[in-house]
């Protein structure tokens, strides 16, 4: 799990973009274990999202007019177009949403549910084609502190199942409980922190060497 | 699943569904209507003229005739599979009375005939081939309506009573247009009334198939054979009988294209603002690996369905609407033979709307694909944004108010007396037709004589024409109705050059001079015996009219040397009173008059000329024109309201902040009444201009095909100036004030809550 830090306007989000293959790039490559994804076509890429790719964004982006349920299943309607795998993701969908704790919340309009809870639909939706990695783009950024905590936490439970997991974020907190940190600046790399992997009783630390480290690089 | 999301997008924008759907099916309804119309018409007369055997070639002659001659004729040339004559009794209109109603006043030559041998048969209601019984008549069928008259009542010729046995058709004269109308009787009854009237006939020919009905009509002209009237084609005919429905599909069909450009635009501005408002919902498909096509699809099946829904109901609609659109058709054509072929035409008709319809939809679709992820997940600018779209609510103010005009000027302008002198009629209020004397010329001397004491008379003119042999620089021959007399007093209107006035100059009528293929400036010679042209006159080409008397084939020229022509085949006077209200009380007075002195003038008020050709048709225009209100108003509507609407939902968060700030909701909304009023009333300022401006010219294309080539519109100002553009202003403003009342439902909040 990789945290991309810096300020405003420092390239986070463009290189989430750029990694993903949202857009294409100008120069550079990009490799995903053995494929290079710059050169590919737009159509390629979309497949190669669809299929390998997970994406939680900071505004809840679901379609307004399906209820919870349908919006998880999105992707693995097109994905696949069987009943029979219909029927599977439709199982899956609900286990996530037990997992997630949102389980009684399938058939709501995505107005009716708290931000938290429909961040939390949305990180279901990013998981139900299991994706190699799944990245987020300030996934906390609209929420409240409870409503972040049950984010992060959903975060670190799919890290923990073996989901790398690349995100852009200003909380430090959530910067904290990453294996490492990487500090943008105007575009460039300025640092990066290796904080390790994340255990439950080491969270002060990990909060106070991030928030020294930050405020070594200018945060 | 896609089902449920474009079902949930249908629900929540109701709005735009259901002006979606509207837009689709009126325009789907007004093409199926034309199509439905149109080959209605056209199947109910072929079919007609199909079972009746109407000749391809006509000529009618009043005055002896050598039925031998003929015969050796139509033996001779092997184009000729039939040849007939009919007789037809021209009766003066005051001998006939339908029940107690006299036929006096009616303006068509009515006469009697009898059942034909061969072929141009008259036919019973059910189609069938009429026996008439001694004693019996059959009326033609367009009476059945004017006069209120119904099988079994009596039908008084002269002195005698005839039983009306039932209606028939008649494939050659059944339109209001063509001028004479048949009536069946026995031969013996036949024989017993020709004391009453003058007879007339009509020489009729059958062609083999693929004969060059042009080169038969030279042929029997260049014989010399008689020729004493008009000559009459089977196109002509066909032409006659779907005129006066006919301008009534055309302008369904006119209204129904403009009504299509306004929907494809309106559903391509409504698609474009759905874009933009799903900008981060398209840009997140686009991020989670959802294919381009997909999402095209996804918005595309939306469309696709309600194109299903407007095409049935448009289909629904075409059909209710044809109903009673249909009936003087068929009343007067009787039922078209493919209504199974007709109705799936209509549909054809209907999805060739829709598929236009989605085809704009595909196109607009391919913005989704200039769309990025990244500027969809920015929120940077979309398609369709930045456009005003208060423009937008002017160019359907100005089609609206256009759509609305053109027809009622195409009937005001039929309606106008004006309206005659584009149809070879002079610009007078009265004509007098002194056609079945026996002395014309002397009849016509006496009548000038009258008018010239007659006080209450303004002025007047006589015209006489003759049929002339015409010789061409070229060697053709042919055979031309020239009208004598002063043509400047009442002058017709001209499309080129002027009316003769002076020896020497003639003027032709549209259809002559493209058929004899003459311009202004040619030279005609009019032959005044059969010794050669020495004993001609050399006339110039001085004018060419539009006409649509006499079979269209006319010529008109100052004075001529009778010569081998001999005394005139008719002749008509204009007149004028001093005070024009009078005129409907002299008509009456003097037709009592003349009826007493000579059996064979006939008075008529131009006016009622004009109804009695054009009225139908008129009818049916105003019918079109109501209809073109209704739809005008009803898209003009849906479309502000919508527009209206989606200007909000964009402008949501100002609306929002203006009422944080302490605005009512009535005065923002009023704001935005303001904003828009200018846009409706330059929009309908341009409607009234590009009605009369382009307009006029479209309707002269569809007046043109009634004979009125260069035409302008006789405008009713208050209709034009002030009824339309109140009705397109008042339309959009209500309805645009209708639409902003979503302003109440926003609230103060919003603004600053942000968009999620």
């Amino acid at each position: 799990m990789v945290a991309v830090m810096g300020p405003s306007g420092s390239g986070k989000s463009t290189l989430l973009y750029q990694v993903s293959g949202m857009d294409q790039a100008d120069a550079g490559e990009v490799w995903l274990d053995d494929q290079e994804i710059v050169g590919l076509s737009e159509d390629d890429r979309a497949r190669l999202r669809l299929h390998q790719m997970g994406f939680v964004f900071q505004q809840m982006n679901m379609l307004s007019h399906l209820n919870i349920l349908d919006n998880i299943l999105l992707p693995s309607v097109h994905a696949d177009r069987s009943r029979a795998f219909r029927a599977e993701q439709t199982e899956k969908a609900i286990r996530m949403m037990r997992q997630f704790g949102i389980d009684g919340l399938a058939e709501r309009r995505i107005t009716d549910v708290s931000g938290g809870q429909l961040q939390r639909a949305c990180i279901c939706r990013s998981m139900m084609l299991s994706p190699r990695i799944l990245f987020a783009d300030e996934p906390t950024g609209a929420l409240n502190q409870a409503a972040s905590e049950e984010v992060l936490q959903a975060f670190l439970g799919i890290n923990l199942e073996g989901t790398t997991i690349l995100l852009v974020t200003h909380d430090s907190r959530v910067a904290a409980s990453c294996k490492r940190i990487l500090y943008l600046l105007d575009g460039e790399l300025k640092g990066e922190l290796r904080l390790g992997r994340y255990a439950a009783g080491e969270r002060s630390e990990r909060e106070r060497r991030t928030l020294a480290w930050l405020d070594e690089m200018g945060w | 699943m896609e089902t449920r999301l474009v079902w949930n997008d249908w629900k929540e924008n109701r709005l735009v569904t259901v002006a979606t759907i509207c837009l689709m099916a009126v325009s789907a309804a007004l093409m199926g209507l034309s199509v439905l119309l149109s080959a209605t018409l056209l199947t109910s007369i072929d079919r007609l003229m199909e079972t009746a055997e109407t000749p391809d070639f006509l000529q009618m002659h009043s005055g002896g005739l050598d039925h031998e001659e003929l015969v050796r004729f139509a033996a001779n040339r092997p184009d000729v599979a039939q040849m007939q004559m009919a007789g037809f009794l021209n009766l003066e209109n005051g001998k006939l009375s339908l029940g107690p109603q006299t036929l006096a006043d009616n303006t068509q030559d009515n006469g009697l005939c009898v059942q034909n041998k061969a072929f141009d048969f008259l036919l019973d209601l059910e189609g069938n081939v009429i026996r008439v019984s001694p004693g019996e008549i059959y009326v033609p069928v367009c009476y059945r309506s004017e006069y209120d008259v119904s099988v079994g009542e009596a039908l008084r010729v002269g002195a005698e009573d005839l039983t009306i046995a039932g209606f028939l058709r008649d494939s050659q004269m059944n339109s209001m247009m063509a001028s004479s109308k048949r009536f069946l009787v026995h031969e013996r009854d036949y024989a017993r009334l020709k004391a009453l009237g003058k007879e007339e006939y009509l020489i009729e020919f059958r062609l083999h198939d693929g004969a060059d009905i042009n080169a038969f009509a030279t042929a029997y002209a260049d014989a010399g054979l008689p020729s004493n009237g008009p000559t009459i084609t089977r196109p002509l005919i066909r032409l006659i009988n779907a005129l006066s429905d006919g301008m009534m599909t055309l302008v369904i069909l006119l209204v129904s294209v403009v009504i299509l450009g306004i929907s494809i635009l309106c559903i391509r501005t409504i698609l474009l603002t759905s874009l933009e408002k799903d900008r981060r919902e398209i840009g997140m498909m686009k991020a989670i690996g959802i294919s381009r096509t997909d999402i095209r699809n996804l918005y595309f099946s939306k469309f696709l369905i309600l194109s299903v829904l407007g095409a049935v109901l448009g289909e629904v609609g075409a059909l209710l609407a044809s109903v009673p659109l249909c009936e003087q058709m068929k009343e007067l054509y009787g039922l078209p033979e493919h209504t199974a072929g007709i109705w799936l035409l209509s549909v054809v008709g209907i999805l060739a709307v829709e598929a236009m319809i989605l085809l704009s939809v595909r196109r607009t679709l391919r913005l989704t694909e200039r769309l990025t992820v990244v500027d969809a997940l920015r929120g940077t600018e979309g398609p369709g944004k930045g456009k005003n779209r208060y423009l937008f609510i002017m160019v359907i103010a100005a089609a609206a108010a256009g759509l609305m005009l053109v027809p009622q000027n195409v009937a005001s302008t039929l309606a106008s007396p004006h309206f005659v002198s584009y149809m070879g009629i002079g610009s007078s209020q009265i004509r007098i037709d002194i056609r079945q004397a026996e002395h014309i010329d002397e009849v016509c001397g006496a009548v000038l004589a009258e008018l010239e004491d007659d006080p209450s008379v303004e002025g007047f003119v006589a015209m006489e024409t003759r049929s002339y042999r015409v010789a061409l620089d070229d060697g053709r021959e042919y055979s031309l109705l020239i009208e004598t007399g002063d043509h400047g007093t009442y002058p017709v209107r001209y499309n080129e050059g002027s009316w003769p006035d002076e020896e020497g100059e003639i003027a032709l009528s549209l259809l002559n001079a493209s058929e004899l293929g003459l311009g202004i400036g040619d030279a005609v010679t009019v032959r005044m015996g059969h010794n050669g042209l020495e004993d001609g006159v050399r006339c110039r080409v001085c004018g060419i009219y539009s006409d649509i008397t006499n079979g269209g084939k006319t010529a008109k020229a100052c004075s001529l040397p009778s010569g081998d022509a001999g005394a005139p085949m008719w002749c008509v006077v204009y007149a004028t009173l001093q005070e024009a209200d009078d005129v409907a009380e002299w008509v009456d007075r003097y037709q009592a008059h003349v009826r007493d002195y000579d059996a064979g003038v006939r008075v008529t008020d131009i006016s009622n000329y004009v109804d009695a050709i054009y009225g139908q048709t008129i009818r049916h225009i105003r019918n079109a024109a109501v209809l073109a209100v209704g739809v005008s108003c009803l898209v003009l509507a849906t479309v502000v309201l919508l527009f209206v609407r989606l200007t909000v939902w964009q402008e949501r968060t100002s609306c929002s902040l203006l009422k944080a700030l302490g605005f009512v909701s009535t005065e923002i909304r009023l704001t935005y009444l303001k904003q828009l009023f200018p846009y409706v009333l330059g929009g309908t300022a341009a409607g009234v201009c590009l009605g009369l401006g382009p307009g006029q010219h479209l309707a002269g294309l569809l007046l043109g095909s009634l004979g009125a080539a260069g035409f302008q519109f006789v405008i009713d100002p208050v209709r034009v100036f002030l009824v339309i553009p109140v009705i397109t202003v008042v339309v959009a403003m209500l309805a645009a004030w209708v639409s902003l009342a979503e302003i109440n439902r926003i609230r103060a909040s919003e603004c600053c809550a942000g968009q999620e």
